[in-house]
């Protein structure tokens, strides 16, 4: 009966094994192919890759922890275009922070927002704005804390926008736009200014790259108007003046006026001493100019202007200003007449 | 005497009758509604969000930026959930109705039927993106002339005309070029390698919740392929071998790299998409493509019944 | 590998089919089809029955080459059943046919034409001729969500035929249609087969395979018990049957006597006998059952 059964069943089940194992061989021959045609691809993927970052079409992965921070925030993190979308939701989102002035809320959302859209100069520029200006102002005149307190906030807040527009830096190292928000910050004689380091930042800037050629003109004029506030590089200001004026196209007020300051330092070693018709052409314009200077430079009191005074009452003389508009007048005035 | 009529492997008039239906199948099931969905999020989109970006120096370049980011997400949303829930879908639901023992009982080869199927979906998120990028493509021009404009009239009177030339180029660069349409043909390409491996799990899975769990599985580690792939040139550099750089090795030789398929990114932050990269990016998703369809025909063509 | 010769008029030819699936858990084969073998001539109508799970289905799956045997060959007309080829002469209905809901009928016969190669005026023509012949072009444009069992029956014979094939398979043709849906299927048959189409059909409604089968095999537990042509397995081997024509009541009593008076005849029946092929089949299954038991103890 065994032998019969063993008979009737023998060949078909031998035949029957390979089938059942089928299965396995096709799923190792499926890893197979995958795994050869993964060798085949690895170095033309490698150099597309390398290509797209170049042209900074996908994003760079700058840091694992970056990364990790920006996947646990959140799962649509994997689905690149959504990263821009969220952002300008969080954008909207810390808008109301700036209204409620919950600066705590705001700074850690803004650090969300550049994860998501790092390459995004809207974001650099609105964060490090709210928390140079914003931030540290509200600090610095909320009441109901000490004064210590809110001498440190102040600080802490400024510092924190410029530790901010670092990373932004960091992240996008091409971008003059983010870098032009350093030199900004430094120059912003409202917050903790640092004229010095803003001129080397307008340096900087001028010499990147991509900087269309206007821009850069303006970053070296705007390098030399924070040297101009420095006390000690006189010397530096009146060569980059003298420099810049050379070039027909930087010949604006400003440049103009600071050359002549520059060129009136009693301690600077001037290179050519330009006549005042040279540099502003007119006696009138030379009056314009070197009229609004020294108003501005007044009301802020940040700047050495030699020579200006004694230009602006020649002038006013030769001119024949009459007594109320003029800066210095040589008469007593009502004083309804008093210049503001 | 009858001699059955010879079969050619693989026909273009078969694979476009099956792909047609599929296409038909899938209109019928009304999925062009989340085109409706797509056209009121745009709508709200300006209505609503377009107008909250103020201050600052590349202000009015947002309003684009979101334009795109927003359009970019739901077309990738859109592309890669049908990507995968109707090739999952399909192939199973065919078996459980036994329409596919009528199709396979005529003469159709078995390849011809998995790329008519795989044909007919892309189909679909072809002719869906191709509205999107329209819809996308009439707002950004709207957009970006009317930005021009209002920077023309602010600054129009004694500003700088350097400044303002340097304005309307940032924001034609952000608005209506090729790129768009660029990013918007590597979508449907990332859609097209995502819906052939959903094919190919869907060829020896048997359940469609699995289809979907795996595909999504290879999805997600598609997207951190570049990472794994870094970390092993990092570590191969300092002569290091590790089980992570060998699990890292085997991740990137076996799952495909998403982020290769993907210009979207770029092309929502302004940059230029090179043709000779866009060819190159073709190439990639086409030899994807490939490989899975072939691999699902291989797993298919002796499937039982 | 067939002399073409010998494969000239066969239209179907199984070979010691052989088909068995692991189950799942347990290592355990089990042998769907075992050792099966049946030729069907061109022109012929062959019926399969057995009960359900006896691997009637799996036997024409082999055919149709959607599972490839385990052992053993199909071929249909001279060409192997796992090759494409094969099929182009095949019409199929499966049991409860489901078509696209979203299609209508014509939709879906153009569709099933197209992917056999039919296009334009001659597809439109014999959409049209099918609609007509399966009695649905009142409901040509309604989508089959909407269609009764009967009509989706009737749906899948006209899809089966679309392309003129040689040889028609049939899954329960007709299983859960109504006595006059199921009257005309068969009719439609008769008509095919007049027409030199070969059909294989399978069902457990065995008074419909009696009335048009010329040939019927049995199969039980995946093997083939039983077959031949209709008259020899219906007939009762130890009866005989008289038909006379014109017969006198005396010759009819003339006949009774002389059986009377023999030690071993007897007359069981006077008139017609009959035998149906219903219980042709159940004394078989009881006999297999029984057999197996015995093997058993």
């Amino acid at each position: 009966m065994w032998l019969f059964i063993r008979h009737f069943h023998g060949l078909p089940s031998a035949k029957k094994n390979s089938n059942m194992k089928k299965p396995w061989i096709n799923s190792i021959i499926i890893l197979c192919v995958l795994l050869i045609t993964g060798y085949a691809r690895l170095s033309f993927e490698q150099k597309l890759n390398e290509e797209m970052l170049e042209l900074k079409l996908i994003p760079k992965s700058y840091d694992m922890d970056t990364r990790i921070a920006l996947k646990q925030k959140s799962f649509a993190a994997g689905i690149g275009s959504l990263r821009p979308t969220i952002a300008a939701f969080m954008n909207v989102s810390a808008s109301n922070d700036h209204s409620k002035q919950d600066w705590q809320s705001l700074e850690s959302k803004f650090n969300d927002i550049v994860l998501l859209d790092p390459h995004n100069p809207y974001y650099w520029e609105t964060g490090s704005w709210h928390l140079v200006s914003n931030a540290s102002a509200s600090s610095r005149d909320d009441e109901e804390l000490p004064e210590v307190t809110r001498r440190k906030l102040y600080r802490q807040y400024i510092n924190k926008g410029t530790e901010f527009i670092d990373r932004g830096i960091q992240m996008n190292p091409d971008s003059w736009q983010i870098a032009s928000l350093k030199a900004k910050r430094y120059a912003n004689k409202y917050r903790l200014p640092d004229f010095d380091k803003a001129a080397d930042e307008y340096l900087k800037l001028s010499k990147m790259p991509n900087v269309p050629s206007f821009r850069r003109d303006l970053f070296k004029r705007k390098a030399l108007y924070c040297l101009a506030k420095v006390p000690d590089k006189h010397q530096e200001a009146y060569d980059l003046a003298y420099k810049l004026y050379q070039d027909p196209n930087n010949r604006v007020p400003s440049l103009l006026n600071a050359l002549w300051i520059g060129q009136s330092h009693p301690l600077n070693k001037v290179k050519h001493r330009y006549s005042l018709l040279d540099i502003y052409k007119t006696q009138n314009r030379a009056y314009k100019w070197l009229r609004v200077k020294w108003i501005g430079s007044i009301r802020h009191k940040d700047e050495a202007m030699y020579g200006v005074e004694k230009t602006i009452r020649g002038l006013e003389q030769i001119l024949l200003i009459p007594q109320p508009n003029r800066v210095f007048p040589t008469q007593a005035l009502k004083p309804m007449f008093i210049p503001k | 005497m009858i001699i059955p009529r010879k079969t050619s492997f693989i026909s273009l008039p078969r694979i476009s009758v099956i792909a047609g239906h599929t296409f038909t199948q899938l209109v019928r099931m009304k999925v062009f509604y989340f085109l409706i969905i797509f056209a009121v999020l745009i709508w709200a989109l300006k209505q609503f969000v377009l107008g909250t970006f103020t201050g600052g120096d590349t202000a009015s370049e947002q309003q684009l930026r979101l334009l795109k980011s927003t359009s970019y997400f739901a077309m990738n949303l859109f592309s890669i959930v049908m990507a995968i829930s109707a090739t999952a879908l399909l192939i199973p639901k065919d078996i459980e109705d036994r329409t596919l023992y009528t199709i396979l009982c005529k003469p159709v080869p078995r390849l011809d039927y998995l790329i008519g199927k795989l044909l007919g979906v892309l189909l679909l998120i072809f002719v869906s993106l191709i509205f999107m990028d329209l819809l996308l493509s009439v707002m950004l021009h709207y957009n970006t002339q009317s930005l021009i404009a209002s920077e023309i009239s602010l600054m129009g009177a004694g500003g700088n005309s350097e400044v303002l030339q340097e304005r309307i180029t940032t924001l034609n660069a952000h608005g209506l070029t090729n790129n768009i349409h660029y990013a918007t043909l590597v979508i449907f390409f990332k859609a097209a390698v995502i819906a052939s491996v959903a094919l190919l799990i869907s060829t020896f899975s048997t359940s469609t919740i699995f289809t979907l769990i795996l595909t999504i599985i290879i999805l997600l580690i598609g997207m951190i392929q570049a990472d794994a792939r870094e970390l092993i040139l990092k570590a191969s550099e300092r002569g290091e071998t590790s089980i992570i750089s060998k699990l890292s090795m085997f991740i990137v030789l076996v799952f495909p790299d998403f982020q290769l398929i993907s210009v979207d990114d770029g092309v929502i932050d302004g940059k230029i998409v090179p043709k000779l990269t866009l060819l190159k990016i073709t190439i990639v998703s086409f030899f994807y493509v490939a490989l899975y369809t072939s691999l699902s025909w291989f797993t298919f063509r002796k499937k039982e019944f | 590998m067939t002399d073409s010769g010998v494969t000239r008029d066969i239209a179907v030819e199984v070979r010691n089919l052989v088909k068995s699936y692991k189950s799942s858990f347990k290592r355990q084969t089990f042998q769907a089809v075992d050792n099966v073998s049946l030729q069907i001539e061109s022109g012929e109508v062959y019926g399969l029955i057995g009960p359900n799970g006896s691997g009637k289905s799996t036997t024409m799956k082999a055919v149709l080459g959607l599972i490839s045997p385990t052992a053993g060959s199909c071929r249909v007309f001279g060409a192997d059943s796992t090759r494409v080829d094969a099929r182009s002469e095949i019409g199929f209905l499966p049991e409860n046919p489901y078509f696209y809901k979203h299609q209508t009928s014509a939709e879906t016969l153009r569709f099933y034409g197209k992917l056999c190669g039919i296009r334009g005026k001659k597809l439109t023509n014999k959409v049209n001729e099918l609609l007509e012949l399966v009695s649905l072009e009142h409901a040509r444009d309604r989508r089959l969500g909407g269609y009764s069992k009967g009509m989706l029956q009737r749906v899948g014979l006209a899809q089966a035929l679309i392309q003129e094939p040689q040889l028609l398979i049939l899954d329960e043709p007709t299983a859960g249609v109504d006595p006059i849906g199921s009257r005309e299927i068969r009719d439609l048959i008769l008509k095919l087969k007049s027409q030199g189409v070969t059909i294989f059909l399978c069902s457990h409604l065995l008074e419909q395979v009696q009335e048009v089968c010329d040939r019927v095999g049995i199969i039980f537990e995946g093997k083939m018990v039983n077959e031949g042509t209709l008259e020899e397995l219906t007939e009762i081997r130890n009866q005989h049957e008289f038909i006379i024509k014109n017969a006198s009541p005396a010759l009819v009593q003339d006949i009774e006597d002389l059986i009377a008076n023999n030690q071993q005849a007897e007359v069981v029946r006077s008139g017609k006998p009959r035998s149906s092929l219903e219980k042709l089949f159940i004394d078989t299954a009881n006999e297999q059952k029984h057999n197996k038991k015995g093997n058993k103890s």
